[in-house]
């Protein structure tokens, strides 16, 4: 039997396939990183100086304020992008900022909450600083309602903070 | 070999079963009928399809619809015939990779909505970095994290310097120039006396060997640079030199 014509065929289909699953798989280029780069730009700077100032902080509390300062630049760059971007842009900022929010302002609040004497001027400072990240998000929430672009991954993970912030400003028994 | 008694009708059916003679017979013709599919089929002409066709006319009336499906069978036989197995292929082929290309636009998003979106790994590394920083509670820590945000600059540089402007390279170096000095080498500077020296050592080795790295990877970089990203290379491979150096001389 001659299998010739089988088999060209058979090349050439693979051949086709190949091309077809090798494709759409592609790593950003120089030109699309250089782009990335100008695009958050500012952004970096910004997040450069908070690291800088969380590095030179001396207590759990400057760290907690400092934490509140970076998540109000992420919060800035969420509303920016909402305004005029993808709807990826805003969720991969909106998670950045999520992860802010719950890797570096909650943890903080929680230790300078353990260290500082509920007698003592730091706690009022504390209290505040609580008070005002719940207002943070509260404003966020109304900002995006009025756009009604709030992803609902992002809505989620505000209330759940907001949740942990309140139960945080709860006054210890 | 087993007959299958179900296959013959009902009036031999029970003779075969008891009749060892004919049995064999009826095992020879099913065992003929298995093997006939495996014999080769004779090559067939033109004139024989020809022939075989005006055979079925003649023998009994045709309708015409019928006929003409008859006759185009012969001709498209003839046609191959004519132009051998390797044409037919060759068309069989194309036509596939025809589909195939087509296959492969199709699976590509339309031009308008369809440019991946990627999201940047530098900011990415910078949030997370940052968030460690929030909660990193000793020098060796902040040391640790200040080092992998140098590393991410460079990393980030080095994608970029073969086509970024001016701007964009100056504030590339102007972080990296920050991260070294008021990261790597003010942690360095924090260090408790009670630190253990022996993780002490280890440490300062590694962050040294990183920055040394960094060091000669921008110095060599600069060499195939443009000339507008040239400085800010040859500016962070001396910046990380003078970490390196600063690194260096704490460890005993």
């Amino acid at each position: 039997m001659n299998l010739r014509p089988a088999v060209v065929v058979g090349v050439a289909w693979l051949g086709s396939a190949w091309c077809a699953a090798e494709a759409p798989q592609t790593a950003p280029t120089a030109a699309e990183q250089l782009r990335l780069f100008q695009t958050n730009r500012q952004l970096l700077e910004q997040l450069l100086n908070h690291g800088v100032r969380l590095s030179e902080s001396t207590s759990s509390l400057q760290r907690a304020e400092e934490s509140r300062a970076a998540t109000m630049t992420l919060a800035a760059a969420v509303q920016a992008a909402a305004r005029g971007d993808t709807p990826e842009r805003v969720a991969e900022l909106g998670d950045h900022l999520g992860t802010i929010w719950t890797v570096a302002l909650l943890p903080t609040l929680t230790q300078a909450r353990q260290e500082i004497n509920p007698e003592s001027p730091e706690y009022r400072r504390l209290q505040h600083l609580q008070q005002q990240a719940i207002i943070d998000i509260d404003r966020i929430e109304e900002q995006f309602q009025q756009a009604d672009s709030l992803p609902p991954l992002i809505r989620q993970q505000l209330q759940r903070i907001r949740q942990q912030l309140q139960d945080q400003s709860e006054p210890p028994r | 070999m087993q007959v299958d008694l179900s296959r013959l009708p009902a009036e031999y059916r029970c003779h075969v079963h008891d009749c060892p003679a004919c049995r064999r017979v009826v095992e020879q013709l099913c065992r003929l009928e298995q093997l006939l599919p495996q014999l080769p089929v004779p090559p067939s002409t033109p004139q024989v399809k020809s022939t075989l066709i005006a055979r079925v006319i003649a023998e009994a009336p045709v309708p015409s619809s019928r006929l003409a499906a008859l006759r185009r069978l012969e001709t498209f036989e003839q046609w191959l015939a004519k132009t051998g197995w390797k044409f037919s292929a060759g068309i069989a082929a194309a036509l596939l990779l025809g589909f195939g290309v087509w296959w492969f636009h199709s699976a590509q998003p339309p031009a308008t909505a369809s440019a991946p979106y990627h999201r940047h790994s530098l900011l990415h590394a910078e949030v997370q970095h940052v968030s460690a920083l929030a909660t990193a509670d000793t020098p060796a820590e902040r040391l640790r994290i200040w080092t992998e945000i140098v590393r991410e600059l460079n990393a980030e540089t080095a994608l970029v310097y073969s086509i970024a402007p001016e701007a964009e390279m100056r504030s590339l170096g102007q972080m990296f120039d920050r991260a070294v000095h008021e990261g790597i080498v003010r942690q360095t500077a924090q260090f408790p006396e009670q630190f253990p020296p022996q993780q002490r050592q280890q440490l300062l080795r590694e962050v040294a060997k990183q920055l040394r790295d960094i060091s000669e990877e921008s110095e060599r970089l600069s060499a195939q640079a443009p000339p507008q990203s040239r400085p800010v290379l040859l500016q962070m491979a001396t910046t990380a030199r003078i970490g390196c150096t600063h690194v260096e001389a704490l460890q005993p």
